[in-house]
């Protein structure tokens, strides 16, 4: 049921509090985060006085309305939590006292949040000119019911909300799971492999041929030959966006020219990219760089997706982070580190069959992903949904 | 006129505020000198100006108490070379001739005489006379250049300088504060120079848990502008109570090593600033004596250090160690010169000698020579703890993980209690601008004193570690799981659940909606 609630200015319930204090070089100061969209305060940091250059700052109070005077157009604004009391800003945030006779802390926060309040926010001034002053803050409106009704409406409001953040919650764990699936199958196929008594040996017993790619200067003139780079490798496959080109003799085309079927392994990198590596399958002439090691595999015994599918699964990156090395910065897997990678593979027919497995597998992670992001999107929505039915009185 | 009014003209207090805004505006000039570049050149400008000052403030005082007491006073340095003779007066000389007293071998000093310019005088002071502290100045300003071109800008830094007054224990305890801040702002300028600078959180934690007690030695081998030694003045000054006690913590409790010039210099002044009146630091390479050589008259009670990581030095470096422990890697002969350093009787505390060491996670899992120094670590001390800390600690100089081992000479160890430093709920890793924070080290400080595992510290027996050719990078058992580890059966069984766990959400949400569009 529709309840009319009056809608009075926030100046007849907030007063702009504008009172500083003088930053003292040997004390630590906390200094909070007003985060955009309204997501509300965090805490910042907390820096010596003597690293703080304006030496004349306000002091928030917990239950304060702060607005960020040049953020304020895309919500950043909040009021101030409990375990931010203390905290101090600079000259461009405004502080506002509430009148807590009037309105409740909890109802000025979620209202904040409102489509309602920020359209209000964002109408002010010119386009051009990001900046709020307090004035405009004390002349938005709020629709104001009385005090009791207040505490109900933000009850009902932090039921709802604690029901969809526990639901983004598990949405969130279940994305990150539905990602790992893939994966997890692979290194358990693996790891069941020596079950069902596949010969085990190393990676370099199946290379052909390998070799370090070119670290010739390459530049953006497209009539060169494309080189791919450790950027183009992402999450298992080529992408082959972002390219640079090379010019090469003939001599360095017949080692440099990439042949379908090709692995490419990034050979440097932080430490948890190290290793990852892509099949090349394009039908068109392709060098790569010095980061990355070409492997060619012998293809009547092993399946170059199928090698790619292990060394990127959880057992290869165990065995790249075991044999990397690092002391600072970059860490590093050489080419011989890589072929003593330990691999089992059936015959070609069974890699064949469990390659078509993971396919049909991937097909059903990808469909899942996708009403999984919908979904996502939409539980994005109903807390804003649920606080405009609330501030419509309809709660 | 109102100024009158409030008497006869004291030297002018200078508060925090008005200290910070001094050196702020001394960093103002500089900045519009063509010589110098960033931070990196400004910093040790300042602190020679600071240097010079400061001495002179101190043998003003020094004079007037030997006068006082009917004693000979022997100055460090002689006129015209002292703060007083040629920079004190502000319309004193300035521009080239300010440029060519300071810089050139032989020049017109200030008084007219023809003579050794300012540095070229500084660098030849002995300890012939028996004052130990020319010595220090010597050293201080081998490692230092004027790079200033312009000789009235110059003046203009000295002049703001001269504001300072070094004998005040207030302004002393202020300005120590702004060094150590000036000195941080210069790691962030540049990259390189965070090899001198180790977080401030980190010292303060390793110099608490490690209590160095009044009356023990104190020791950083790889001193770099001095924070463990800072801190570990600080620790050791609040348990001064009697006279007697001052000068023991003055003369005989702390000393460090720093073969690098400028680190040396920054060292010297930021103990200096703190307090300690006549820092003992060795300006070679704490590595230059042979190890076996090291006997009980060098050794020290407590050792707080982060030594140098990955760096290389000189074959001739090496071969004062065993030769079954030579190594390139700096870390690792650091390591060794600890364990050797380390007094083997009990302190006066009546303590272990005692040490805590920054190693790369590198120093955890290395074989070989690595492993046999980790050997005697285990076999002859006590490693009680390991602290493992997460990525970007060190940022921006390395963002590799490190680790603080603490041991003691109590040994042979028993077990080795890992302690896993966690992230900020939320974080997933430190970085420049988000560094990490001394009351993150709360709950291990309080776990410090009662050991019980869990989730984030374990236990390991030695013998296991001996066992496993002393690698001692050894993982959270209670880590959460990587998901991707897990069964893909798991996972999937995993999602479904969650996801009906949703479906259940969405309905009470429906109805909770529906019960509101009822009443």
């Amino acid at each position: 049921m529709k309840r009319e609630w009056p809608k009075v200015r926030l100046g007849e319930v907030l007063r702009h509090r504008k009172e500083f204090v003088t930053i003292d070089d040997l004390t630590t100061y906390r200094r909070p985060r007003v985060q955009l969209h309204a997501q509300g305060i965090v805490l910042r940091d907390e820096v010596p006085g003597t690293l703080i250059k304006t030496k004349q700052q306000q002091v928030c109070r917990a239950g304060e309305f702060l607005v960020a005077e040049i953020d304020a157009k895309v919500g950043g604004f909040g009021v101030v939590p409990e375990a931010l009391d203390g905290t101090i800003v600079s000259s461009h945030y405004f502080l506002f006292d509430l009148d807590e006779a009037k309105l409740e802390r909890g109802f000025l926060d979620y209202f904040i949040r409102t489509l309602a309040f920020r359209e209000q926010v964002e109408a002010q001034g010119s386009t051009n000119y990001a900046a709020i002053r307090p004035a405009d803050v004390l002349g938005y409106e709020i629709p104001l019911p009385p005090l009791a009704e207040q505490r109900r409406v933000v009850a009902r409001i932090e039921e709802l909300a604690a029901q969809i953040h526990e639901a983004c919650t598990l949405r969130h764990q279940t994305a990150e799971e539905t990602e790992v699936l893939v994966a997890s199958k692979v290194s358990h196929i693996f790891g069941n492999g020596q079950v069902e008594g596949w010969p085990g040996r190393t990676l370099g017993d199946y290379v052909l041929d390998d070799c370090y790619g070119t670290s010739e200067k390459t530049s953006d003139d497209s009539t060169g030959i494309p080189v791919l780079r450790m950027g183009n490798i992402q999450n298992g496959h080529l992408d082959l966006h972002d390219l640079k080109f090379l010019h090469l003799s003939e001599k360095e085309r017949a080692k440099l020219i990439l042949k379908q079927g090709d692995i490419l392994v990034n050979r440097t990198n932080s430490a948890d990219l190290v290793g990852k590596c892509a099949v090349f399958h394009v039908d068109r002439d392709f060098s790569f760089a010095s980061y990355l090691i070409r492997l060619r595999v012998d293809q009547e015994r092993a399946h170059p997706e199928l090698v790619a599918a292990y060394i990127n699964s959880p057992l290869g990156r165990a065995y790249m982070l075991s044999e990397k090395r690092q002391m600072t910065g970059q860490a590093n897997v050489n080419a011989t580190k890589l072929k003593a990678l330990p691999i089992a593979l059936p015959s070609l027919p069974e890699q064949r069959r469990i390659l078509s497995e993971l396919d049909a597998l991937q097909v059903q992670v990808d469909a899942m992903r996708r009403v999984q992001t919908e979904t996502t999107a939409e539980l994005a929505t109903l807390l804003p949904a649920v606080l405009d039915r609330a501030f419509k009185g309809e709660l | 006129m109102r100024r009158r009014a409030k008497g006869p003209t004291a030297p002018a207090p200078t508060t925090a505020q008005s200290l910070g805004s001094l050196i702020k505006s001394a960093r103002d000039i500089m900045r519009k000198d063509k010589g110098l570049n960033g931070d990196l050149d400004r910093l040790p400008l300042l602190t020679w100006i600071m240097f010079l000052k400061f001495l002179d403030d101190l043998e003003l005082q020094r004079e007037e108490e030997a006068s006082l007491a009917r004693k000979k006073f022997r100055p460090a340095l002689e006129a015209p070379y002292r703060w007083r003779d040629w920079a004190a007066n502000p319309q004193g000389v300035t521009g080239d001739e300010l440029l060519a007293f300071i810089n050139q071998d032989e020049t017109v000093r200030p008084d007219g005489t023809r003579g050794p310019g300012l540095f070229a005088y500084l660098r030849a002071l002995t300890s012939a006379n028996g004052d130990d502290r020319r010595d220090v100045i010597a050293t201080v300003f081998r490692g230092v250049d004027n790079r200033m071109k312009s000789g009235y800008l110059l003046r203009d830094v000295i002049n703001k300088i001269a504001g300072i007054h070094f004998t005040s224990s207030e302004e002393l305890h202020t300005l120590g504060a702004l060094y150590e801040s000036l000195l941080r702002e210069m790691r962030d300028a540049a990259g390189d120079s965070g090899e001198f600078y180790t977080p401030r959180p980190v010292v303060r934690f390793m110099v608490a848990v490690t209590d160095p007690r009044l009356g023990e030695t104190v020791l950083d081998p790889a001193s770099g502008t001095g924070g463990f030694l800072v801190e570990a003045f600080n620790h050791l000054g609040a348990q001064v109570k009697t006279v007697a006690d001052r000068a023991t913590l003055q003369r005989r409790s702390l000393s460090g090593c720093e073969p690098k010039p400028l680190p040396y210099l920054l060292c010297q002044m930021n103990l200096l600033l703190h307090g300690l009146d006549a820092p003992e630091i060795d300006p070679g390479n704490a590595l230059r004596h042979k190890l076996s050589e090291i006997g009980e008259k060098e050794r020290v009670d407590v050792i707080v250090t982060n030594p140098p990581f990955g760096g290389e030095e000189e074959k001739g470096v090496q071969g004062n160690f065993p030769e079954d422990r030579q190594t390139a890697e700096t870390a690792l002969l650091f390591l060794q010169l600890i364990m050797r350093k380390l007094r083997r009787r009990p302190t006066s505390a009546g303590l272990p000698a005692r040490a805590a060491v920054v190693v790369p996670n590198g120093t955890l899992f290395g074989d070989g020579v690595c492993a046999r120094i980790k050997e005697e670590l285990l076999k002859e001390f006590n490693l009680h703890t390991i602290v493992r800390l997460p990525n970007g600690v060190f940022a921006p100089y390395t963002s590799i993980p490190t680790n603080l081992l603490f041991f003691d000479r109590s040994g042979p160890t028993q077990d080795v209690w890992y302690y896993e430093h966690p992230l900020p709920e939320g974080r997933k890793n430190y970085t420049k601008t988000t560094p990490i924070q001394f009351e993150e080290f709360t709950a291990c400080q309080a776990w410090w004193t009662h050991r019980k595992e869990n989730e984030r510290a374990w236990k390991v027996p030695a013998t296991e570690l001996l066992a496993s050719n002393c690698n001692l990078d050894r993982k959270n058992p209670r880590a959460k799981e990587d998901i991707a580890h897990l069964p893909p059966e798991q996972i999937a069984a995993s999602i479904l659940e969650k996801e009906q766990r949703i479906a259940e959400i969405m309905g009470r949400i429906q109805k909770l909606l529906a019960r509101s569009a009822e009443s």
